[in-house]
């Protein structure tokens, strides 16, 4: 094989480490402009500088009237750009008012096409062959109802398990489930009430293990194979020539 | 953007995530360096890109520069935290890359001004010219579900993965069926702990005992260690959007059930 080496490697990383307007801390947004400005800023945090988001927020007074402003943008249908409707959506679970209840169930239950608008199907259709596709449904409405779980904190438990039960997105049904475990401390009850509850074709992808930034290596990896001891093995793939094509095969592990 | 006759354009402008990565970039004249390893790299030389802003190339509103982002996170934003870690980030960045390596031969990356039914495709096994892989809009329209720097880096991991399986000889079609929505097409995942794959191997397959990845598994595994495992200095926008597309192709595009989730549900 000949392998290109001159682009092998990047060159080193760099970055723009100046301060670029706007960041955190900010004061509570009050209007569409200063919501805007706030999403920017939370957005280009840093993952290592996220508790400075939640010391932002957890200082904000007046916390009705920022959710209200939220709340007026999880209202837009269609829901306008992704990423920024997604901000919004953890920045309302950060502030954990109450009042926010009912706009994110609305969002939970809201129709792929109401939320989407023109953008719905659009790279979401059966193609040929070697293409990459992504399923309109269900993404939003996952992390609505993820942020309807976190600002109910264990209340309203009806409510979340009945989006286990009926959501039509797989994708949220799922996220709802595993919601609804993480506010019941993973507790074996839990996946029971839970289990009891879902739908039989998601059974199996509920109560799996979380991949998360400061998980146990070990605790993960047992869990992982425990539940893959138990799932019907994929089929081999399947050959379809090149004689070379065996390059990069190896028994050993 | 100048359009194609007969066809709809793309949808130009910056979301909040392109936003958020964009920023970080320094321009080409502070970076030049970058910008051509980009360019060469990623075989983005075709002149598809040359109306989708290939000589304004620090433009995040346009395809080219929102390419540009994308690759900015592949080559810098995972930071190789080993076990749990799936896979390295060069191993994600070597089997993106265009040029020829260990994972396969070369491609060039076009723009495709067109919905295309997808986000992007890959031919592979071309008579008398060089493989490659189509851009199409939905990874570049503002206000679209697919337009993510996130999304479009595994986007770029997915394709060239099409690109690995031609080069192994094996079959590189989606399929339906079991647990795969049926809006979508999708692929079987074949399970492996972190660790069974040490990082620089990710080329490498088995079949007894099964080690292998589709292009949608590959795809998921960097969502994943983008999500839980990138730098700090990764913009929370990122992460947290690589968290909602790996989840959500978990839960749709196997046809088998995966047995992990992507992060906590929590809001930061």
């Amino acid at each position: 094989m000949q392998n290109d080496m001159r682009h092998e490697t990047p060159p080193p990383m760099r970055r723009i480490e100046e301060v670029l307007s706007p960041t955190l801390p900010l004061p509570p947004p009050r209007g569409d402009d200063e919501l805007d400005r706030f999403l920017a800023a939370v957005a280009a945090t840093g993952v290592g500088d996220r508790e400075l988001i939640r010391t932002t927020i957890a200082g904000f007074d007046h916390r009705e009237d920022v959710a209200a402003t939220c709340h007026r943008a999880l209202a837009a249908r269609p829901c306008g750009e992704v990423g920024r409707f997604m901000m919004v959506l953890s920045v309302v679970g950060e502030l954990r008012h109450d009042s926010s209840l009912e706009p994110l169930e609305a969002v939970t239950w809201a129709a792929d096409a109401d939320l989407l608008g023109s953008a719905y199907n659009a790279g979401a259709r059966a193609v040929e062959g070697s293409a990459c596709e992504f399923p309109a449904s269900g993404m939003i409405q996952s992390r609505a109802a993820e942020m309807f779980t976190w600002v109910a904190a264990g209340r309203f438990d009806d409510r979340v398990l009945k989006i286990v039960t009926s959501h039509p997105s797989v994708a949220t049904r799922l996220a709802a489930a595993d919601a609804f475990l993480f506010h019941h401390q993973d507790s074996a009850r839990a996946l029971e009430t839970v289990l009891a509850v879902a739908q039989p074709m998601d059974r199996k992808g509920i109560g799996v293990p979380r991949l998360w930034s400061d998980v146990d290596p070990e605790v993960f990896a047992e869990r992982l194979a425990a539940a893959n001891a138990l799932t019907e093995a994929a089929p081999l793939p399947r050959k379809v020539g090149r004689d070379d094509g065996d390059e990069g095969a190896t028994n050993v592990y | 953007m100048m359009a194609m006759k007969g066809r709809p354009m793309c949808i130009d402008g910056m979301g909040l995530v392109d936003l958020a990565v964009s920023r970080l970039i320094p321009v080409p004249s502070q970076w030049p360096e970058f910008f051509s390893w980009a360019k060469a790299a990623f075989a983005l030389e075709d002149d598809s890109w040359d109306p989708a802003g290939a000589g304004e190339p620090w433009r995040g509103s346009l395809p080219y520069g929102k390419t540009i982002a994308s690759i900015y996170l592949l080559a810098y934003a995972i930071r190789d935290e080993y076990i749990p870690q799936w896979h390295a980030r060069g191993d994600y960045l070597a089997a993106a890359r265009a040029m020829p390596n260990p994972y396969h031969g070369p491609f060039y990356i076009r723009f495709m001004n067109n919905s295309g039914g997808s986000e992007a495709h890959s031919d592979t096994g071309r008579t008398a010219a060089r493989d490659r892989t189509d851009m199409y809009c939905p990874v570049f329209d503002l206000g679209g579900k697919s337009d993510d720097p996130v999304n479009r880096a595994s986007v770029l991991v997915h394709e060239a993965w099409h690109h690995w399986q031609y080069h192994k000889g094996y079959q590189s079609g989606h399929l339906g069926g079991g647990a795969i929505d049926p809006s979508v097409e999708g692929d079987y995942y074949y399970p492996h702990g972190t660790g069974d794959f040490d990082f620089g191997q990710l080329w490498k397959f088995s079949l007894s005992p099964l080690r292998f990845h589709s292009p949608y598994q590959v795809q998921v595994e960097f969502s994943a260690d983008l999500a839980e495992f990138s730098f700090h200095w990764v913009p929370v926008a990122a992460t947290q959007s690589a968290r909602y597309y790996g989840n959500t192709r978990l839960a749709m595009q196997f046809h088998n059930r995966v047995n992990y989730r992507i992060g906590q549900p929590r809001p930061f």
